[in-house]
């Protein structure tokens, strides 16, 4: 309520009170009136000789873009550039998702004509996007009860970035790559490290590759083909459909889907490859493929704002927009497929030219954690694996490469079992 | 600040309640303490329950005088609970400071409002030493002296109405990090508290 709402509601009291007394025609209860008349005129005498007062207001992050559960100091300070003393009481806004760890969000008192007050406090925020806009408080009067409730717009941006794991060996096999050298392995001879195999010398040959012990057994000049290593087009497609995530206690399939998808980014960027992210779920999240460190904020930034949705334009996975993708290119599904129409998506996008590689979040041993022990639920258990047992190899037979990835362990364990079996579906 | 607003609900509840039993009105004497503790329990929290049990005061306040039984415990009383109301209405600005930047400001808060609700009192009680008879001249100069004072109150709790000098400069559009500073400006909207 504001100090002439203060001073108006008194005044109607008083005034209540007043013709009560004048009804009654006793002249206690009308001087019953007078100290809510007193009140009602001193607000209003305080509120017209309160000068706002000149502040310069300012809030200074440690760092912008932290990560995941990371702490930034958040240093807010207020000067009054005024020739008057200034009773305030400002607090911070703190935005949902974050949380003061240390310090108060706070500054409160008398500040001297060009003096600074300043307060730093810890934040510590969760994943996402993160915007203070303003500074919210009250201006107390010098003289009286009058109070001033003051906004001020004050935009900061504080990125929360996801946390990721550096990833071993991803293998993939694209249908198409670019002219440029990388890290992917063609199949073709031309210029890389690996050795592809041995041929006659022909001339224009390197004699720089002349495999000397072979050349020594077949008494004719052999030299080593090395394989053709490029770089490849990677989009990835993270699920972001809310029916597809649960969280468990503070277990969050989502999150873990999201560290994963930044893990296999920086994975193929560090390759010198070109990597794409859509977020599939709320809206059309489209990050474009290009290389470079660059392209790695660009992919955490997308990740760190990309949250469950329940769109119902994108509730199926058929939906997906493939004419985004190059023609050829690989494609990385981070998804639980859901529906059997969904699970048909992976095996439909290898068969029109895309080189599929499904990270399949199996969250089974998680919900199995918060299940109770029994014969009901072992036998629940045992089906629900057969089904997706079913659905995993029939996509492996479809050629998606598939990595079976149980969401209690590390995605790299999970990688370490999908290198040694060549289908990536667990037994 | 909450301190001062239970200290002053608690004054409005003990005044009242010794002029109503010592009038030997024993309803109004429970009435007042019920009411008073009723307050200091449910209705500190929110504004509107905070003004509700200002005009519960207010109304027993102006019944226990009309009973009769002397004006100075129900004035105590009404302007206990009044400057109790806003204190309460106070407390809520000071919510998330520190305890101590809490203190400096409800001390300063406190020591004025404890010189108004005096003076305030003091005038009561010098009034009713006074014997003014209320004649027709003197009923209308009172009744055009309360519209006019209503009319200016009005017309300063208008939304948006000027203010004297002092105004702060109007905040620009969102700014980065980077050009933190800025100029504080009243609320535009009075009713967002």
């Amino acid at each position: 309520m504001s100090t002439r709402r203060r001073a108006l509601f008194s005044f109607v009291l008083g005034l209540g009170i007043a013709l009560f007394g004048l009804l009654q025609r006793q002249g206690h209860v009308l001087e019953l009136s007078l100290p809510f008349f007193v009140f009602s005129v001193s607000l209003v005498v305080s509120d017209m000789l309160h000068r706002t007062p000149r502040l310069r207001a300012a809030r200074l992050l440690s760092a912008s873009r932290v990560n995941e559960d990371e702490p930034a100091d958040v240093t807010l300070s207020v000067t009054n550039e005024g020739p008057d003393d200034v009773f305030i009481s400002i607090r911070d806004e703190i935005p949902h998702g974050t949380s003061v760890v240390a310090g108060e969000p706070a500054l409160a008192g008398r500040l001297g004509p060009e003096e600074t007050a300043s307060q730093t406090y810890t934040l510590v925020a969760q994943r996402g996007g993160h915007a203070q806009r303003e500074l919210r408080g009250s201006l107390w009067a010098p003289w009286g009860l009058a109070i001033q409730d003051v906004t001020l717009r004050l935009e900061t941006h504080l990125a929360s970035l996801p946390v990721y794991e550096s990833l071993g060996e991803i293998e993939i096999r694209p249908r198409r790559t670019h002219a440029f050298a990388g890290a992917i392995k063609t199949g073709r001879s031309g210029s890389g490290l690996e050795i592809l195999g041995c041929r006659e010398y022909s001339l224009g040959d390197d004699i720089r590759r002349i495999n000397w012990r072979a050349s020594a057994r077949r008494d004719e000049l052999i030299i080593n083909t090395f394989e053709q290593e490029r770089m490849t087009d990677v989009n990835i497609i993270v699920d972001a459909r809310a029916h597809m995530h649960l969280q468990i206690g503070t277990v969050k399939t989502f999150d873990l889907v999201v560290r994963a998808a930044a893990g296999v980014a920086s994975h193929f960027l560090r390759q010198s490859n070109r990597v794409g992210l859509m977020v599939y779920g709320d809206m059309l999240n489209w990050t474009f493929p290009a290389a470079g460190r660059l392209q790695m904020e660009r992919l955490l930034h997308a990740l760190a704002l990309a949250r469950p949705s329940t769109r119902a334009a994108f509730g199926k996975l058929r939906h997906i927009p493939t004419t985004l993708f190059g023609t050829g290119s690989q494609l990385v599904i981070l998804s639980t497929l859901g529906t059997d129409e969904d699970a048909e998506v992976p095996a439909q996008l290898a068969a029109r030219g895309y080189s599929v590689l499904l990270v399949y979040p199996n969250t089974i041993p998680l919900e199995r954690s918060a299940l109770a022990e029994g014969e009901f639920s072992r036998l629940a258990e045992r089906i629900v694996r057969l089904g997706q047992h079913a659905t995993l190899t029939r996509l492996a037979r479809a050629g998606v490469r598939v990595i079976d990835w149980d969401v209690t362990e590390s995605f790299n364990v999970a990688l370490h079992h999908a290198s040694r079996s060549r289908r990536g579906v667990r037994r | 600040m909450r301190g001062f607003a239970v200290a002053w609900i608690a004054v409005a509840g003990l005044a009242q309640f010794s002029h109503a039993a010592g009038a030997g009105m024993t309803a109004l004497a429970a009435l007042a303490l019920a009411l008073s503790a009723l307050w200091i329990l449910v209705g500190m929290r929110t504004t509107s329950r905070a003004t509700a049990f200002l005009t519960g005061f207010v109304v027993l306040a102006a019944v226990s005088t009309s009973s009769g039984g002397g004006l100075l415990f129900p004035t105590v009383a009404a302007t206990a609970a009044l400057f109790g109301w806003d204190a309460c209405l106070a407390a809520t600005r000071l919510v998330g400071l520190t305890q101590e930047s809490r203190r400096r400001i409800a001390l300063r808060y406190g020591t004025t409002s404890a010189v108004l609700a005096t003076a305030s009192i003091g005038l009561v009680a010098a009034g009713a030493t006074l014997r003014i008879p209320l004649s027709f001249g003197a009923a209308v100069a009172l009744s055009v002296g309360l519209l006019a004072l209503a009319t200016t109150i009005g017309l300063l709790s208008r939304p948006g109405s000027p203010k004297p000098a002092g105004q702060a400069e109007t905040p620009s559009s969102a700014s980065a990090n980077e050009k933190a500073g800025r100029h504080l400006s009243p609320d535009p909207d009075p009713s967002s508290d």
